[in-house]
């Protein structure tokens, strides 16, 4: 299956992956499309290529809310980034207690562990509000940021765990044999060799942040607080007022690309991390 | 060991929540003079607004901390914060809605601030009384707004007609109209757009024929006869080709403008209320216009002047003082006003509408006009809606499309909704 | 499984209380140590809301005013009346069992393609990742619509060949397939975890086979299928997970009513609109917890015959 493709082959190949390409962009390219067109025109004349380049929609967008994207895009990348530190601390900790620990109960706290999966976000939405309430974190950014430190993200921790299984055990147990508690078999051996897993956590968690929209709508009142998503969803009025259609897509375009550029910048990493971790030894 | 390491989180913990929480004070929570007010909105609403509110802030020295959303998320946002006791101060509200959060104590009683800090001398007094819930005040009326049938000027005017008087004229007069017109529309044009899944169209029918949508005390309004009658009537025109087919029409899913049968240019005949005709211009670019609801022969005034929205105060407000003046200032205010124009409606302040006629654009005078020519023609607010109204609100849509799709029969649609529609009332 | 701090299991006769609590101490001490963040979590933010609700789908709860003791009565009414909830189960199966296959099969297609060394793989697969990332976007509906509306791109092309299409995103029979195809265009995450689980497979088991003669097609079943057994599975569970729970696509793109005609109600949508538009938070909980069983039940069956035809190279789960 994998003799050296010839040159027919390859470039059969990078035909089919050059139209699949576009198939799987167009509604993209359609909304940058019309982020060029006033609106008028991007519903009455909906083709994917505008007639010429109108950048209106972008400047006139950037402020169009009374708080400017600058500070929604500081709003989502001070989450996003608090996020991922979080979730990497707390997640391989508890993953390496998983992996490499014994204690009584362990089969119980991971089968709830991996249930925690399971629970449709609205189950726990009213009642975790009111308590953060009770906290006096409504307002803040906190409702959105501690519970990453506290574990919350069972993908990860899923993720982590078998990663961390998929490294031998004899290290560890040299490293015993020199008298290494659990602490530095952690700090010191594991999470070196866990860069890829770490990377992978890193970068999905912070694009999973920057895209959540339900937990910033419920705990952010403050429209200086906003982050990116929220943001973008006051620009259409459903209740029959007008919507600022052009302005929306730009702004959705724009907030792409942070995103893609983690992405792109990182992917490398990704496919190494996931390789080890996805339940291969 | 674990000693180090509990150390070092939470030297790290204690660093990020005090960045956290420098970050997050933007909204001081500065105890005292402090109004939290909410609504949903557009960014021009939004701007307007907040304009009012830096200048509120500017003239009395009161922070105020504005929160808005979208609409579909503002309801879910709402009710949270209800869940919670944390609801803001000024809340805008829905004439459906209203009703629900008065009745469950959510919402403070204005009455005593009538004529003191809310001075409402000039306020027309029908529109005053649409935010009474159970004979108490609940909420101020923020504009104004009525039905209409909206069309494309333009094309009416190539195809040569001329609508006769709007008070006047009935369903029979309108479907002839369409008949003449019918071939002579731009490829891909009908003449109306479907309205059997449009409550208030729904709603102007029954009080046509002297029904309403729902009794004072929480029945149902009418007869399944006159459900199926409305039922008939737009499948009717459906099959005659003077409305879109099924599969057209149900494009318009939610009632979100840029999708509606007229701006995308499929009907000549739209349905929207009057405080949505500059947005909806904005979107088209032949001029539109807006005309009374067709009458049945001698029925009776269809159309009431119908809040478009209300500003409540939260009965867990914790400074009402200081909420009332605020609430004071957008209703009765006229720099204010200016700023807000009719965006919301048309102020039921008369003062207020006196300074703002002459600022207004064509498009919003016409809103101005046709509200006078309907205010000649309408009939009393209809009863309040009751606790589950909204449910069948949302049912309409269904029964409509299995209608229009072919699955049942007028009747039969009629029929099944009725009996869903008294069993949900039933079980309010 | 061998740990780090279980003693030599040596055994004393009747150990004395104090001996056996010291001992469990130091066997389990670390273990909980660095489980504590977790532990914090789970009791203090998941396991209060979660019980919370529970006790809630036995109310009648609306949010606005004190909850009221209703007994089964919220659990009796979904199973013996509630139509809608029957149709919402039907959208959401539907859903699962045509969104996660076929997403499976476009993230593994698309990652052989990808695995070999095709030039710029890089930019191909950031391109086939870029629509998971719109996932939420509000704009979603509007593009949607576009496509796949009356005179949308589809029927465009459809045009072309002389076929005229129905404005399938707002028609009752075909409005969930364009939710479908928006789940499988959003084949991203998946597809990078097959390529990280292709990366795995040592090349020179291809080399022999074909050495040996095997075509590509036997090759693909014999040896990539089978070792990619545990990476499939995972990803199966969690799109299966993801897609029970499924909610915002269909609140977007359905303007948040799950029509036409109730078509597109997934379960989470008619959860919602049952908690937040009609004041029904009690009814809305109990729904909850419904779900959250289907889909224990789901889990369970999926990692029960799992070791059926998912091996690992090492002897744990």
């Amino acid at each position: 299956m994998n003799r050296k493709p010839t040159l027919r082959q390859e470039v059969f190949r990078h035909i089919l992956l050059a139209i699949a390409s576009i198939v799987m962009l167009y509604p993209l390219l359609w909304m940058i499309g019309s982020s060029f067109k006033p609106d008028e025109l991007i519903f009455s004349h909906p083709t994917a290529l505008p007639t010429s380049f109108d950048l209106s929609n972008y400047i006139h967008g950037w402020t169009a809310l009374r708080v400017s994207f600058t500070t929604f895009y500081k709003n989502s990348f001070i989450i996003a980034a608090l996020a991922v530190i979080g979730n990497l601390a707390a997640c391989s900790l508890t993953a390496f207690a998983f992996a490499r620990l014994d204690f009584r109960f362990k089969r119980v706290w991971f089968v709830l562990m991996l249930g925690t999966l399971m629970l449709p976000y609205h189950v726990t939405l009213v009642p975790q509000y009111v308590m953060f309430l009770h906290f006096g974190w409504v307002n803040s950014f906190l409702p959105l940021i501690v519970p990453k430190f506290l574990a919350v993200d069972a993908f990860f921790v899923f993720l982590m765990v078998q990663f961390f299984r998929g490294i031998p055990r004899e290290i560890d147990e040299a490293a015993i044999m020199d008298g290494c508690g659990p602490w530095r078999i952690y700090w010191k051996i594991m999470l070196p060799l866990s860069t890829p897993v770490l990377a992978t956590a890193a970068i999905f968690s912070f694009i999973w942040t920057y895209d959540d929209f339900l937990g910033p709508l419920i705990y952010l009142n403050d429209m200086r607080t906003y982050t990116v998503p929220l943001a973008l969803r006051a620009f259409v009025d459903s209740s029959g007022g007008e919507s600022l259609y052009g302005a929306l897509f730009a702004m959705s375009a724009l907030s792409l690309v942070p995103v893609f550029v983690v992405f792109l910048a990182f992917q490398r990493l990704i496919i190494r991390g996931v390789a080890l971790g996805a339940l291969k030894r | 060991m674990t000693r180090t390491f509990t150390r070092r989180e939470f030297g790290g913990l204690v660093a990020s929540t005090t960045a956290i929480s420098a970050l997050a004070s933007t909204g001081a929570f500065a105890a005292g003079e402090s109004v939290r007010l909410i609504w949903w909105g557009n960014p021009d609403r939004d701007k307007r607004t907040n304009d009012v509110i830096d200048l509120y802030m500017k003239q009395t020295g009161t922070e105020v901390v504005p929160e808005t959303y979208g609409w579909n998320d503002y309801w879910q946002k709402l009710a949270t914060q209800a869940a919670g006791r944390n609801l803001p101060d000024l809340i805008q509200m829905d004439y459906r809605y209203i009703f629900e959060y008065a009745r469950r104590q959510q919402l403070a009683a204005l009455d005593d601030y009538v004529g003191k800090t809310l001075e409402l001398a000039d306020f027309d007094p029908n529109q005053l009384a649409s935010g009474k819930v159970d004979g108490h005040l609940y909420g101020i009326s923020m504009g104004a707004n009525s039905m209409t049938y909206v069309y494309d000027q333009a094309v009416l005017g190539k195809v040569g007609v001329e609508l006769p008087d709007p008070t006047k004229w009935t369903n029979e007069d309108f479907e002839k109209i369409g008949m003449e017109v019918k071939d002579k529309l731009p490829d891909g044009m009908f003449f109306v757009q479907n309205m059997g899944s449009v409550e208030p169209r729904l709603e102007t029918w029954m009080r046509q024929r002297g029904k309403a949508l729902y009794t004072e005390d929480g029945t149902i309004g009418y007869e399944v006869e006159d459900l199926a009658d409305f039922f008939t009537y737009w499948k009717d025109l459906q099959d005659k080709g003077l409305t879109p087919p099924a599969d057209v029409q149900s494009q318009d899913a939610d009632g979100k403008m840029e999708t509606s049968m007229i701006v995308t240019g499929k009907s000549l005949f739209g349905f929207i209320h009057s405080n949505q005709l500059v947005a909806n211009q904005k979107l088209m670019p032949d001029e539109i216009n807006i005309t009374m609801i067709p009458n049945l022969t001698g029925g009776q005034p269809g159309q009431y002047l119908k809040p478009s929205m209300l500003l409540s105060m939260a009965a867990t407000s914790s400074d009402k003082d200081a909420a009332a003046a605020l609430m004071n200032f957008f209703i009765t205010n006229p720099d204010a006003n200016k700023i807000l124009q009719i965006e919301r409606g048309v102020s039921g302040d008369a003062s207020v509408r006196e300074e703002l006629i002459t600022g207004l654009s064509p498009t919003e005078k016409m809103v101005i006009d046709y509200l006078d020519i309907v205010a000649t023609s309408v009939g009393p607010l209809p009863p309040p809606p009751p606790k589950n109204a909204g449910e069948l609100e949302l049912a309409l849509r269904p029964a409509w499309d299995a209608i229009s799709f072919e699955q049942v029969t007028p009747a039969d649609g009629a029929k099944k909704y009725y009996d869903d529609a008294v069993a949900i009332l039933a079980r309010a | 499984m061998a740990t780090l701090t279980e003693t030599a299991g040596r055994r004393r006769a009747a150990p004395a209380l104090g001996d056996r609590i010291r001992r469990e101490l130091r066997r389990s001490g670390p273990g909980y140590l660095f489980l504590l963040p977790w532990l914090i979590g789970f009791f203090v933010l998941t396991l209060g809301p979660t019980l919370a609700s529970l006790y809630l789908s036995f109310t009648n709860y609306d949010l606005l005013t004190t909850p009221r003791w209703t007994g089964l009565g919220n659990y009796e009414y979904a199973f013996t009346q509630d139509e809608r909830l029957g149709n919402a189960l039907r959208v959401t199966f539907t859903y699962v069992l045509w969104s996660v296959p076929l997403k499976l099969a476009a993230a593994l297609g698309l990652a052989m393609v990808l695995d070999r060394s095709v030039r710029a793989v890089g930019i191909y697969r950031a391109t086939f990742y870029l629509p998971s990332l719109l996932g939420a976007s509000v704009a979603i509906a509007v593009l949607w619509r576009q496509i796949f509306g009356g005179e949308g791109l589809v029927n465009q092309l459809l045009a072309t060949v002389g076929i005229h299409g129905p404005a399938w995103v707002s028609h009752p029979s075909y409005a969930l397939s364009t939710l479908v195809i928006l789940a499988v265009w959003q084949f991203g995450s998946p597809m990078i975890i097959f390529l990280a689980g292709l990366r795995q497979i040592p090349q020179d088991l291809y080399e022999a086979a074909s050495m040996e003669g095997a075509s590509g097609w036997r090759q693909f079943w014999k040896i990539t299928l089978p070792l990619l057994a545990p990476v499939i599975f995972f990803n199966l569970v969690l799109q299966t997970i993801e897609g029970f729970k499924a909610f915002t696509q269909a609140f977007i793109v359905s303007g948040g009513t799950g029509g036409p005609i109730d078509s597109t109600l997934f379960y989470s949508l008619y959860l919602y609109q049952e908690a937040f538009a009609n004041f029904r938070m009690g009814y809305a909980s109990a729904l909850a917890w419904i779900l959250l069983v289907i889909i224990a039940v789901f889990t369970a069956v999926a990692f029960g015959t799992s070791k059926y035809w998912v091996y690992y190279e090492d002897e744990g789960r």
